[in-house]
């Protein structure tokens, strides 16, 4: 993964600075809850849903949810909630 | 969670199902331009099924066509939704406007008023009378009426009688309840005074309380003269003279009778009449037609209707028509002269009162005079004639 000039200047702010890493870089917060309820933040598009399997883009990559009887509880530009018996999370760069 | 789903509820929002292959791409497009979507679901191949606001459908069906995806609507919910059907059902929400509004107006008017406590001396009328005064009476605005503790002062003003009395409203009904006043022992009066004669009579009995007899058994008396006097023997000392005296009184009567009477009396024949009476005004419901009768005696009976201590205004009235005969009574000169006496009796006690004690009765001369008896009576009674002189 190609980093750029500015990124490495927020990431090392973020680290100095002690600041959690999301807010600054851009990155997916995914906060799983037991085994039923997911919340991603930050994320960039649903790229497959099936009641099985859920594809959503990142801003670097993508994640998969894997599980049965999968539904967006709430969908918005920014968050997804998702609800289901999830078996799996992948996480692609 | 709850308000949330009151919010959606408010503003209406739609069940509907996408088909196509290119769904996650249309709710990443929508979603990007502020459309929500909830619960969403997938139902079949390439079908899904979701929840979103009624006022985004339409930005929603523009990137229906750019995305190839299909739509149909399985449930519209919420108040706009309700509405709309509400205003094609006019007369039904007429109904139900009308239905409360006048649940409202009839449970804003007094419907009942109620007094208790322990009436001794004062009449229930009278302080239903005071009350509707002040405004407590049937009909009257419960929002017009002021605060119980006004209208409590306002009723104790009306009737000095009262000690206290305390005014509740309790939803439709307003409850009186009063304490009178024990009205005070009045304290023996220590004037000097004589007891004298009210009216002429013969002395039966005297008995004198203070003061000394100043007649004896068997006499006459005359009005003003003094039976039992207040000074003592000594002649000086004068005291509050108290005593009874009872005195047989004479009196003539004269009254005349009618020797023929008409009594009436029931046929045992009768028709009735069904009324519903809507506070108080009749309305005719079964028995039509005219009563058959010469000579009716009308009754009615009412009967309402109560839940617990509330009676609905609307009561249901049995008018029953009894035909009457009248029947011709011929007295005899005796039975006319017993008649005579019993007047005679009834209209002295109510002249000089129930304790006086007839002693003697009897006709002095009767005539017979167009149909009539006209008699004399004479009547000796024993009465209480002491009567205090300051």
């Amino acid at each position: 993964m190609r980093t750029t000039w500015s990124q490495r200047v927020k990431k090392l702010a973020a680290e100095l600075l002690d600041v959690p890493k999301d807010s600054v870089l851009d990155l997916p917060r995914i906060t799983l809850i037991g085994g039923m309820q997911l919340y991603v933040e930050n994320y960039r598009g649903v790229k497959e849903f099936r009641d099985d399997l859920l594809r959503l883009a990142l801003s670097q990559g993508e994640l998969s949810v894997h599980g049965k009887e999968l539904t967006i509880k709430a969908i918005f530009p920014a968050e997804v909630v998702i609800e289901g018996s999830i078996s799996g999370i992948q996480y692609k760069e | 969670m709850l308000g949330r789903w009151l919010l959606d509820f408010w503003h209406g929002y739609v069940v509907m199902s996408l088909r196509g292959e290119r769904v996650p791409e249309l709710l990443n497009r929508a979603t990007e331009q502020g459309i929500l979507f909830w619960e969403i679901k997938q139902v079949g191949e390439n079908v899904y099924r979701l929840k979103m606001h009624r006022k985004d459908v339409a930005r929603l069906r523009a990137l229906l066509s750019k995305t190839r995806t299909r739509i149909r609507f399985e449930r519209k919910r919420g108040v706009p939704f309700l509405a709309w059907r509400a205003r094609r059902r006019k007369f039904f929400v007429a109904g139900a406007l009308t239905f409360f509004i006048s649940l409202y107006a009839l449970t804003s008017f007094v419907w009942e008023v109620e007094v208790s406590g322990d009436l001794q001396r004062l009449q229930q009328e009278r302080i239903l009378q005071a009350a509707s005064e002040i405004g407590i009476h049937r009909g009257m605005r419960i929002g017009k009426l002021p605060d119980t503790d006004i209208l409590q002062n306002q009723l104790l003003d009306k009737i000095p009688e009262l000690f206290w009395a305390g005014v509740q409203i309790q939803g439709t009904k307003i409850s009186i309840q009063v304490v009178e006043k024990v009205p005070g022992i009045e304290a023996p009066s220590n004037q000097p005074q004589n007891i004298v004669a009210s009216k002429k009579g013969v002395v039966k009995q005297i008995q004198p309380h203070r003061g000394v007899a100043m007649v004896k058994r068997e006499t006459l008396v005359v009005p003003g003269q003094v039976l039992i006097s207040g000074t003592l023997d000594d002649g000086k000392t004068r005291v509050h003279a108290s005593g009874v005296v009872k005195a047989a009184v004479w009196y003539t009567s004269k009254l005349t009778v009618a020797l023929k009477t008409s009594r009436k009396a029931f046929t045992g024949e009768a028709v009735e009449k069904q009324f519903l009476t809507f506070f108080g005004h009749p309305v005719q419901i079964w028995g039509y037609g005219k009563v058959p009768f010469e000579n009716v005696e009308e009754t009615s009976e009412d009967k309402a209707l109560k839940i617990g201590d509330f009676v609905f205004p609307i009561q249901f009235r049995t008018t029953t028509y009894q035909e009457v005969e009248a029947e011709q009574v011929t007295l005899t000169k005796e039975q006319a002269e017993e008649e005579a006496l019993r007047l005679a009796r009834m209209d002295l006690q109510g002249k000089i009162g129930e304790d006086a004690e007839f002693t003697k009765q009897k006709v002095l001369r009767s005539t017979i005079k167009d149909g009539n008896l006209e008699v004399e009576v004479f009547s000796e009674v024993l009465e209480n004639i002491g009567t205090p002189q300051g």
